[in-house]
């Protein structure tokens, strides 16, 4: 290991914190738009009418049974440009990103609805709550909050696999290390400190969504507890 | 019927596809053994070698596998250590698996209420049969869905193997796709070839799953159970 180790690391920070910066952007909005797009289809794989539930069906499962990488580049190098789209390597990524994670969420939603209890659902009813409203105001939110682990450990998975979009040529955080020990030949240190930078966020992240549930569970047992007392 | 794909096309897309079968089952194979050691040194081991079982675990599953790949690939490369393409990509691949199969399988042994252990130790049984005739097997019935699952993501994620120039499946599609530019066929055949190597899996646990709770099985099976206990 040379002298210029430190050196060489402290001058790769602020581009490798660049990637970061994209790779944060990519998730946080494939997130978004992965439930904006999987709340619907779950909800229409549980509960459609038969016609609406086979297509959704079959796109959830043949989503889930390819590789990502396989989707991702499919839609960059097959997809886009049979459209007529000269795709920008971001947009094509984002796109891929998204469609993926709808089909994840859809069926973790899926089973949270599955997990609702047939009295929860007859309380919703009998108060004269119409489809929409139970869906909204019931049915969703336990459906959440009873898959919430699930849904954390679907988000720093996300987290993970936007490294793939390296591979289409966006310059987040692996590509940006990628750029940087092509030219000084230093890989084996800059792979940890990549390696770091992504531990420290998800293991961050997970720890912190951990306690967040464990409180707000907590909170609602001992409220739980004392109505009944 | 005729082919899209030529003679050597479709030679090659065999030849990636026994890549993968064989690199995912080898490192499938490791994976399980590994869970099966992190989660034993995680229940029984010493305060430090839970410690160090507990970074293994952490420290895998809060990367990224193309981060740990490259590691293992370019980052050992560079500092003079050279492994073939082939065994870094089934290093990393077990390692990765085998984190989240260790949380599996220890979950699965702390799941059993601690009744169980008190009937066996109570009708007699030492620790060893305690484990392995009354806790093993109801660990294994709760545990199989999740590990069949992660097992089907090991031979979605070999697909990554490609880019430390491991020429399995997905590196036939790739450069059929993107140097022939040819990217439609060669994608709907790498999906079906993908689909139907998960689905073969799937349907493989099913199997397994069906068996362990058959009637046949011991566990479900309170007769066939004394009937092993008592020698």
């Amino acid at each position: 290991m040379s002298s210029a180790m430190p050196h060489l690391l402290l001058e790769a920070l602020p581009m490798l914190l660049q990637g970061l910066g994209v790779t944060l952007g990519l998730a946080l909005s494939a997130l978004l738009g992965g439930l904006l797009l999987g709340i619907p289809l779950g909800i229409a794989r549980h509960e459609g009418p038969r016609w609406l539930r086979l297509p959704v069906s079959l796109y959830v499962e043949s989503i889930r049974s390819v590789p990502l990488i396989l989707f991702l580049v499919f839609i960059h190098y097959g997809l886009l440009p049979l459209l007529g789209y000269r795709p920008n390597f971001m947009v094509s990524s984002l796109l891929a990103f998204i469609l993926f994670e709808a089909a994840y969420l859809a069926e973790i939603i899926r089973g949270g609805l599955r997990a609702i209890r047939p009295t929860e659902r007859d309380a919703a009813k009998s108060l004269g709550l119409s489809w929409r409203q139970q869906m909204q105001y019931v049915c969703l939110p336990l459906a959440v909050r009873r898959t919430l682990p699930t849904l954390v450990g679907q988000g720093i998975s996300l987290l993970k696999d936007t490294s793939l979009a390296s591979i289409v040529g966006v310059i987040e955080l692996t590509r940006a290390g990628e750029i940087i020990y092509e030219q000084t030949f230093q890989d084996f240190e800059i792979l940890c400190l990549q390696g770091l930078i992504y531990f420290l966020l998800c293991y961050g992240l997970s720890q912190a969504c951990k306690r967040w549930e464990n409180n707000t569970f907590q909170q609602e047992n001992t409220l739980l507890q004392s109505s009944q007392a | 019927m005729e082919s899209f794909f030529s003679a050597a096309v479709q030679e090659a897309f065999l030849q990636g596809l026994c890549t993968t079968v064989w690199l995912s089952s080898l490192s499938g194979i490791l994976a399980l053994l590994l869970g099966l050691l992190g989660a034993f040194c995680k229940l029984f081991g010493p305060k430090w070698l839970k410690g160090v079982a507990g970074l293994y675990v952490e420290g895998f599953r809060n990367t990224p596998l193309l981060i740990q790949l490259y590691l293992f690939y370019r980052g050992l490369q560079s500092m003079g250590v050279t492994l073939s393409p082939e065994a870094c990509g089934v290093l990393a691949l077990s390692l990765y698996t085998g984190a989240y199969l260790t949380e599996i399988f220890r979950a699965a042994v702390q799941a059993i209420p601690q009744q169980q252990t008190d009937a066996a130790l109570a009708l007699g049984l030492n620790t060893l049969q305690t484990y392995g005739l009354v806790l093993l097997p109801q660990a294994i019935r709760w545990a199989l869905p999740p590990i069949g699952n992660q097992l089907i993501s090991l031979t979605k994620n070999s697909s990554l193997l490609a880019f430390i120039t491991v020429s399995d499946l997905f590196l036939v599609i790739y450069k059929g796709a993107v140097d022939e530019f040819k990217p439609v066929p060669y994608f709907i055949e790498g999906a079906l070839l993908y689909m139907a190597l998960t689905l073969t899996l799937s349907t493989g646990i099913h199997g397994v799953e069906r068996w362990l709770f058959s009637p046949k099985h011991p566990t479900t099976n309170p007769k066939a159970a004394r009937l092993e206990v008592q020698p």
